[in-house]
Parts: structure tokens; sequence; C-alpha cells
């Protein structure tokens, strides 16, 4: 399993993922700075809990940008192995299908992980420079990051899973950033829909959604496993 | 008698329906190089897609190294190197790096990239990237991919494809030394006969999904029929004449057309020409080539599959 870790991060090199990685965050906390910098006042003079105020704010693009991360990610690293059909030469290797695939898994969740975290870096540097002093709480910041995080592994096992067993892109794609968008709007879909589940946090119990993104997560993972296993590779 | 390293029995592979892989039974032997020839779309690459394990057989079974490929396939891949059809590789990456990328999953030394490298002669060009390679490059590469795990097999499906004649030559004296020098077994597919000619110690021909051929490559020359064709101004009074003294011969306008198998056959043939008061201008040997063998055989199937769905 390492070695074939090793040689997918070998295989993302120059091809835009780190910035990618990076760029989510960014984008997310920008729209933050642009919000309070337009109209600082108003925000501030409305809530007594400016750190609370900060979070939900950041929290409103979160999910959006999750999901429009995943659905890029998985694509890009199965088109790594379309484009001039790598796919043959890499699973002609001695190497067990199962470890390829949830390899892809690892580095594209891993990736998102770090972005999680520069979002929570960021969240922090954003308040401190606005003002708000150093007394915040940590563990609001992490969950309000990585809460979303993990109900989302669903959405990135079907990506995965979708961009893997085709070569075109275009539909795997476009049900991603359909994914994204409706998120947004996602407040009144049934609970049931996975794209709802990043959004549930700041509700009143997000942690259901959580465990359960976990649980569908691996259980959508294990599901294209199973499929790529017995797929004929052309 | 030596060791088998490929064997498979009734190897098929249907899509749809139909068989693409029609019941199979490759021998490969060790230290053979095995020419697998076939017309476009006779099943080689799906043949060579089962034997690495990238499809599944619809029926049959294959064993590689005396081990079946279905139980022990990661321990089978180990052993063997490949390159199938059009080249594999990453583009992004440069030549090297695209070599690693392999290696870290074959866990062989790093010492081992220098060495493929030097074998393609891509030493100097491993630095740049891939994308800007010439197909020859390209194949170069492919094969440097292939050897690089020191497989005991060899599976090479289409190697001078898209090259150009020098870059084939290249190609044909490379494979043409590996098993001298390593000892190594190979199977090498491709449309050309002429290709295999040259390289290969065994055939197999496979056409419609059927094996129809599969012998050493001196059987198949032995197959070549020799005809002497006559020009002697009227084919069909000649053949007339010649069939009371006879002689069996084909007319086809100023010529006839004897298979002799004997220099004495054709002096009899010419002194009973020359006694029957008919001119003969000229005497030549038609030696059918390998190629025409190729195609009588590949034919041969087709008017048996016409006249097998007829019925």
């Amino acid at each position: 399993m390492l070695p074939i870790l090793q040689a997918d991060l070998l295989k993302v090199k120059r091809k835009w993922f780190w910035l990618l990685v990076f760029l989510g965050p960014f984008g997310v906390i920008g729209l933050q700075v642009v919000n309070y910098g337009v109209r600082y006042e108003w925000i501030t003079s409305r809530t007594d809990d400016q750190w609370a105020t900060l979070i939900q704010s950041v929290n409103m693009f979160v999910a959006p940008a999750l999901l429009l991360g995943m659905a890029i990610l998985a694509s890009q690293i199965a088109s790594i192995e379309h484009k001039e059909t790598a796919w043959k030469q890499l699973l002609a290797l001695p190497v067990k299908r199962r470890d390829v695939y949830i390899s892809k898994f690892i580095i594209t969740s891993g990736m998102i992980f770090i972005s999680a975290l520069l979002l929570c870096i960021g969240t922090v540097v954003l308040g401190i420079g606005l003002g708000f002093g150093w007394n915040f709480s940590v563990s609001d910041i992490l969950k309000n990051s990585f809460y979303p995080f993990f109900a989302a592994l669903p959405v990135l096992a079907l990506q995965l899973w979708m961009s893997i067993v085709q070569k075109n892109q275009a539909g795997p794609l476009a049900i991603g950033i359909f994914g994204a968008v409706f998120s947004t709007y996602a407040h009144l879909a049934p609970n049931w829909l996975i794209w709802k589940w990043p959004l549930l946090y700041p509700g009143k119990d997000p942690l259901p959604y959580v465990g359960l993104g976990v649980l569908v997560g691996a259980v959508i993972l294990l599901a294209g496993v199973m499929d790529f296993r017995r797929r004929d590779v052309a | 008698m030596t060791e088998t390293i490929i064997q498979t029995d009734g190897l098929v592979k249907s899509f749809k329906g139909t068989n693409v892989v029609d019941r199979v039974d490759l021998t490969i032997r060790k230290g053979e190089i095995y020419g697998f020839l076939g017309p476009n779309g006779a099943g080689k690459t799906t043949t060579i897609r089962m034997l690495l394990g990238l499809m599944k057989p619809s029926a049959g079974t294959i064993s590689i190294f005396g081990k079946s490929l279905t139980s022990s396939k990661i321990e089978i891949l180990r052993k063997v190197g490949s390159l199938v059809e059009s080249p594999s590789y990453y583009d992004h990456l440069n030549g090297r790096e695209n070599l690693e990328a392999l290696r870290k999953v074959l866990q062989v030394p790093k010492s081992r990239i220098d060495e493929v490298l030097a074998i393609v002669r891509l030493t100097k060009d491993a630095h740049r990237p891939v994308k800007e390679y010439s197909l020859g490059m390209k194949q170069r590469l492919g094969i440097a991919s292939s050897l690089l795990g020191e497989p005991e097999l060899l599976i090479l499906d289409e190697p001078t494809n898209g090259l150009d004649p020098s870059g084939i030559q290249e190609i044909r004296e490379l494979i043409k030394s590996l098993p001298e020098e390593c000892g190594i077994t190979i199977m090498i597919s491709s449309h050309l006969l002429s290709e295999i000619e040259q390289m290969a110690t065994q055939v197999g021909i496979i056409s419609k999904g059927r094996l129809i051929y599969q012998d050493s490559i001196e059987k198949l020359q032995s197959k070549a029929q020799h005809r002497i064709r006559l020009r002697v101004g009227n084919g069909e009074i000649a053949k007339k004449k010649l069939l009371p003294h006879g002689h069996v011969a084909e007319a086809e306008e100023e010529y006839i057309y004897v298979e002799v198998h004997h220099d004495d056959e054709i002096a009899s043939v010419v002194s009973t020409l020359v006694k029957e008061k008919i001119p003969v201008y000229r005497i030549e040997e038609q030696r059918q080539s390998l190629e025409d063998i190729f195609l009588d055989l590949t034919k041969d199937e087709e008017g048996s599959y016409a006249s097998h769905s007829a019925s």
C-alpha cells in the first residue's frame, strides 16, 4: 500500500493539485475578507460574540467549496491514469486493484483534509486581523472545518468512483459542480441527500451526520473497490 | 523438454455474444521468442490483456510459470514485464520520473532506472518531459518500463507500431539481444509477419479469434510452395499437350504454372514443350513468401467461417 501511495504522490507533481488545496480555503476566507471589508461596522454592531459570527459566516461557503474541491480533485487524479491509457500499465504491475483504488481515495481525502486545516488557520488569522482578540474557541473553529469534511466523505467516494470508471470526465464534473451549487440551496432538501450533510453543521446536532458521513463514505468506497476489481481494463 | 512458461487452455473472451478470442491454446516455452501474429482485430490484444490479468476470460484457464493466473496473479505479475498497444506514460513527468513512479511500486533498486535507460538509450533525454518525446522515444520508454522489474517473461504488444524503419530496426535488435543477455522469454505480437520473421523462434497465428497455427518459424517456412512459371505463348495449348506426358499444369493466358519438387521434373516439362513445338520464352521460379502463407492461412479461415455460417 505504501509504495502505491508514494507513486501516486509523485504522479500529482506539476498538476496543480497543491495549488487547488490552497485555493479552496483561500477563496472561502477571501470572501469573508470582502464581506467584512464592505460592512465591518454593520456586522460587528449586530453581535456580542464576534468569533461565533465570523465562524458562522465562514461556514456559509465551506460546503460548496468542499464539494467542488472533491469533484475536481477526484477527476484530476483519475485523469492522470486515463490520459495516455496508463491504467493498463499500472494494473499489469504486481499490485492489488483494491490498493490502487484506495490509494487514490487516501490521496484526495488527505488533500482535502489539508485544505480543512488551512481553513482553520485562515479563520484564526482573519479573526485576529479583524481585531477580535485571542479569546476564541479552538474546538469551534476545528468543528467548523472538519465536521463538514467528514460529512462530505460519501460525496468524495462517489465522485472518485464516477471519475475512475469512465474516461470522459464531463459527467462526473457536471454532477460534482451541480452538487456543490445545489448544496447552497439544500436547506429544504430531505436529510438523506448526501450533498446536504456537510451543510448540517452548525445545525442542532451535527454529530450523526459526521458519523454517518464516515460510515456511508466507507460503504461507497468499498462498493467502488468491488466494482473496480471486476472491470475489464481497455 | 524445456519448461513451459505460458499455457492457456480453451481461452475464450466474448463481448456481447461474439467470441473475440475463441478457444485459444497457447504454449510458450522458456527462452523462446514467440511471435503472436494476426490481422488487426483478430484478438491479439484481447488475448494479451487476459494474460496480464487486465481482462477476465469468459472461459478457459491461463497458467504462467506453472501457476494459475487467477490464484497467483500478483506473484506471476512480479516476474512479467509488459507493453500493451499504445505506450502508457504520464506526460507531465519526465522520463526518469515516469520510471520512478513504476519503480516505487515494483520496489527494485534505484540503480535499475539507469540500467534500463541505458538499454533503450534514453539516458540523455531522461530529464525531458515525456510530452516532448517522439513516438519512437515513448515506445522505447515503454520498453524500459517493461524491463524495470527484471522480468523473466516479457509480453510486448505491437512494440514497433507507428515507428519509422530505423526505429523498428533499433527495437528489433534490442528485442533479439534480450533472451541471449538475460535469458528471458518473450512474447511479441504484430500484424506484420515480416516483422516477426526476423525475431521469432516460434509463431502463433490468430485469425478471427482462433489460433490457426502454432509451431516453429522453420516449419512455417517449409510450407512455402515452389512453383515454376513458364511463358509459353498460349497457356491452354501447352497445358493440353503436357497432360498426356503426366505433367499437371495450370494455365493462365500466355503462362503456365507447374508445381515441381525436383529439378528433373522441370527438365522433363521443358523438353516435352520443345518436342511439341511450343515456344518457351521464359522460365522463372515463384517462391511463395511467408507473407503469402500468412494471407492464405488467414483467408482459409475466413472461407471456412463463411461456409459455416452458410450451412
